[in-house]
């Protein structure tokens, strides 16, 4: 299908200069560009905006944080209150150092006092963290960030927060409080759309205890580390949203810093958002590159490395296959062509929306006017990558957690796509070896590695569950087998009984301890038959396809590519003629030794749909691997991926 | 699994299952309901910022097509924090980590919880509006792995609901 492209942009100059920039990398938080108050393509009242994303200008640096000290010790909801603002400043230091020295990145933060406001954050040029009771919800923490939204010129003596006090002024060389009153003013002058104003932390102190110590890290899910949350936030205060990476690779199971969720309850994964992982390193340095510019914090000083040196950045576009359409909304991962560690990510896609013509008025356009591009800018280490791309869907985390675009793409049902990597001149919808990689280089020499471009698969999907109640099982004894069945007729109707490649099998796995990783003894496709007692029989011996040992992912779908995927459709498709095949079981077995890893010591799980009363009759359990026995109440949820005739007709 | 949210919500904190159980539960739908008064298939009607308290907020006027739990009502307001201010030489814009903005002509199921004067707000923040979007036929599924009917979603609740 051809892409539709909206005309009524082309006849409209300014909106083209518009749409000329580059498209946004990694994942930031953003907000809708009204710059030029362009009309809607439709006629409607209101501005065509482009979501764009935020950040600090450089006239900013360092970007000064005070700590609130209204409660004064900070409130511990599960006994005496025991921590004073003054070390939970050190706390505060530590990320601030954190950030402030990433390399290739001018960033910096600088911690300048005290703050003594009693209300919720605010704009109000005093970039605080506060500890307080959450208005509505009940998070760990939240970042409120206030930005520009079209560019302007900020004029000397301007009062933008309506306080009577000037915000604006002229003859500065930076931000900073040149009235000693408390807040920062900004040098007079042009600023960009999508420049932070101010940002402030609220850290909830009604429903969690913050401690400050290595030894006060525990398993108590409502205790967690300041120096944690205070760095996760910090990385929201500068314009990062959050990453999909929950597990850097097979052997970390560690997180991003910006991962969406912590796991209070293992104290690794806690420790772990303490420090920076590549991936939040290279997003943050490609926001703010050192040796960007000639003169200010930007510029190159004695001992900066500049971004240049350190890191690359992978360009592409990406297409979602199924409805033509460009991809807004799609993770784009980087990942070490060697070790596997996936090293950075960004968000693919160019929308607009049409905001006002008052305050808060929001409407979207037609997909084909919403989504200008599918392009991305994906900033990792010099290196050599295997990149692929994703779905922002509810696994690990949703779309709405990330950003603006990520949600345009939800919105718009454009995650209903596999997990694949980028194969180069094989590229395409109707992949045989979605998983195989080309690896790209990223050199030294400053030039982006272009033309990455990608498809999403069309495929046919065998999926005999509905969505997720429980994960399975932390009893599950060592080497205790998972196996879901799908019965040849059940293939041959989804195929029209016509040719088919086997192309994947996926389980959704995910575990108690989340830094570590979900690491299964062996991932098997095989046969087997059903037994009049209800219980079946499967050949483990002479499997179609195995992998030992296996490695899931942290509360997502693991894709199990099956090798040679076109001959292994065509060998099931001649035994199911022939009568050899009953069914197909896809097979999952849990580590055959003890201590399984991590705090809790519990084995890998796998998610299961417990949905109405009874069950699909599809999944099985064996401690021994002689008898799988039906479930009573679970829906194991793995799923079969096959390429048929038909869809390549589609294509 | 002592899964938490930073920056948005923690559903877990809902559904947590003791490890001397044979599972964990997801957090996913069982969280968002036990933390909702009201589960509404609804559409935007309408959206506007104001000030509450001082704090920015966007208020989405949703026009309720199907009540899953509670009573059912023919349209309510749901306030988000953050959102944008264009009454001002200088527009800006407030983001409020772990809060979606909302458009108009949006469907969504909604997990509400009550906040007084008759309004709510998203339960679990953002993880409380499931995007409704069309299949390949146009026939709408609730944004889940895999996506749910409307009726799917409805015998669901029904049943964590009876749990409750």
């Amino acid at each position: 299908m051809k892409r539709r492209r909206a005309a009524w942009w082309a006849a409209l100059p300014l909106l083209s200069v518009l749409l000329a920039s580059p498209a946004a990398g990694g994942g930031y938080t953003e907000i809708f560009d009204i710059t030029g108050r362009v009309p809607p393509p439709d006629g409607g009242a209101g501005f065509l905006a482009r979501a764009v994303p935020i950040r600090w200008d450089a006239r900013c640096m360092p970007v000064p944080i005070r700590i609130n000290d209204t409660l004064d010790p900070i409130p511990n909801p599960l006994g005496a209150d025991f921590l004073a603002v003054v070390e939970a400043a050190d706390s505060l230091s530590e990320s601030v150092a954190t950030w402030s020295s990433v390399p290739g990145s001018f960033l910096r933060f600088e911690l300048v006092g005290t703050s003594s406001n009693p209300g919720p954050g605010r704009l109000d040029f005093v970039n605080e963290v506060i500890f307080r009771a959450p208005t509505f919800v009940s998070a760990f923490a939240r970042t409120i960030t206030h930005a520009l939204m079209e560019d302007t010129w900020l004029e000397d003596g301007e009062d933008l927060d309506g306080d009577g006090d000037v915000d604006v002024v002229a003859g500065l060389d930076r931000c900073r409080d040149v009235d000693g009153d408390g807040d920062h003013e900004m040098p007079a002058g042009f600023y960009r759309a999508g420049t932070i104003l101010d940002a402030d932390v609220e850290l909830n102190v009604s429903d969690f205890r913050f401690t400050v110590s290595d030894a006060a890290v525990d398993t108590n899910p409502y205790s967690v580390d300041l120096q944690a949350i205070l760095t996760h936030e910090l990385g929201h205060v500068h314009g990062l949203a959050h990453s999909l990476t929950n597990q850097i690779g097979a052997d970390d199971g560690r997180p991003a810093t910006l991962f969406a969720l912590l796991d209070s309850g293992d104290p690794a994964d806690e420790l772990a958002w303490r420090r920076l992982s590549l991936e939040d390193m290279a997003s943050t340095a490609f926001h703010y590159p050192e040796g960007s510019a000639a003169t200010g914090a930007a510029a190159l000083e004695p001992g900066d490395i500049p971004f240049d040196e350190l890191y690359g950045v992978i360009e592409g576009e990406v297409r979602h296959s199924r409805t033509g359409l460009p991809l807004a909304g799609g993770s784009v991962f980087a990942e070490d062509a060697v070790t596997g560690r996936r090293l950075g990510s960004a968000v693919s896609g160019t929308i607009v929306n049409v905001l006002g013509p008052a305050s808060g008025q929001r409407r979207r356009l037609p997909p084909e006017d919403a989504i200008l591009d599918g392009r991305y800018r994906l900033p990792v280490p010099l290196g050599r990558y295997r990149v692929g791309i994703e779905p922002i869907d509810p696994e690990p985390i949703p779309a709405s957690f990330v950003n603006e675009t990520a949600r345009e793409g939800s919105v718009r049902g454009l995650m209903d796509f596999p997990e694949e990597l980028y194969d180069r001149d094989g590229e395409g919808a109707m992949e045989l070896s979605p998983g195989r990689g080309v690896p790209v280089p990223v050199q030294p020499s400053g030039d982006a590695a272009r033309g990455v471009d990608l498809a999403t698969e069309v495929q046919v999907r065998l999926a005999p569950f509905g969505v997720d109640d429980v994960f399975v099982s932390v009893d599950a004894p060592p080497g205790f087998y998972y196996a879901v069945r799908f019965p040849a007729a059940e293939i041959v109707e989804a195929t029209g009984g016509g040719p088919f490649a086997l192309v994947a099998g996926r389980f959704h796995t995910s575990l108690v301890d989340h830094s570590e990783v979900p690491v299964f003894a062996e991932a098997l496709l095989t046969t087997g038959r059903l037994l009049t007692d209800g219980s079946a029989e499967l050949d483990l011996d002479r499997s179609l396809r195995r992998e030992a040992p296996f490695v899931g992912q942290d509360d997502d779908f693991a894709s199990f590519f099956l090798q040679a995927s076109a001959g292994l459709g065509d060998r099931v498709r001649e035994l199911i003629a022939q009568g050899g095949v009953e069914q197909l079981f896809l097979v999952l077995r849990v580590p055959t030794t003890t201590p399984f890893p991590g705090v809790s010591g519990t084995p890998p799980l796998v998610a299961s749909d417990r949905g109405a009363p009874g069950t699909r009759g599809r999944s099985y359990t064996s401690v021994d691997g002689e008898v799988f026995l039906p479930t009573v109440e679970d829906d194991f949820r793995f799923d079969l991926l096959l390429l048929t005739e038909d869809a390549s007709d589609d294509e | 699994m002592n899964r938490l949210v930073s920056s948005c919500l923690l559903p877990i904190l809902f559904a947590a299952a003791p490890l001397a159980a044979s599972h964990t539960a997801d957090p996913d739908l069982a969280g968002l309901l036990a933390g909702s008064d009201v589960v509404v298939l609804g559409t935007v009607h309408a959206v506007h910022g104001t000030r509450l308290d001082g704090e920015l907020v966007t208020i989405a006027t949703v026009t309720v097509e199907e009540s899953l739990l509670g009573e059912p009502e023919p349209s309510l307001e749901v306030v988000v924090p953050g959102g944008f201010d264009l009454d001002r030489r200088v527009p800006i814009a407030t983001v409020v980590s772990g809060q979606p903005q909302l458009a108009s002509g949006e469907r969504l199921i909604f997990f509400l919880v009550r906040i007084g004067d008759g309004r709510y707000a998203l339960t679990l923040a953002e993880t409380g509006a499931l995007t409704v979007s069309p299949d390949a036929d146009g026939a709408p599924l609730v944004g889940a792995t895999p996506p749910l009917s409307v009726g799917e979603l409805r015998n669901l609740i029904s049943r964590l609901d009876d749990g409750r």
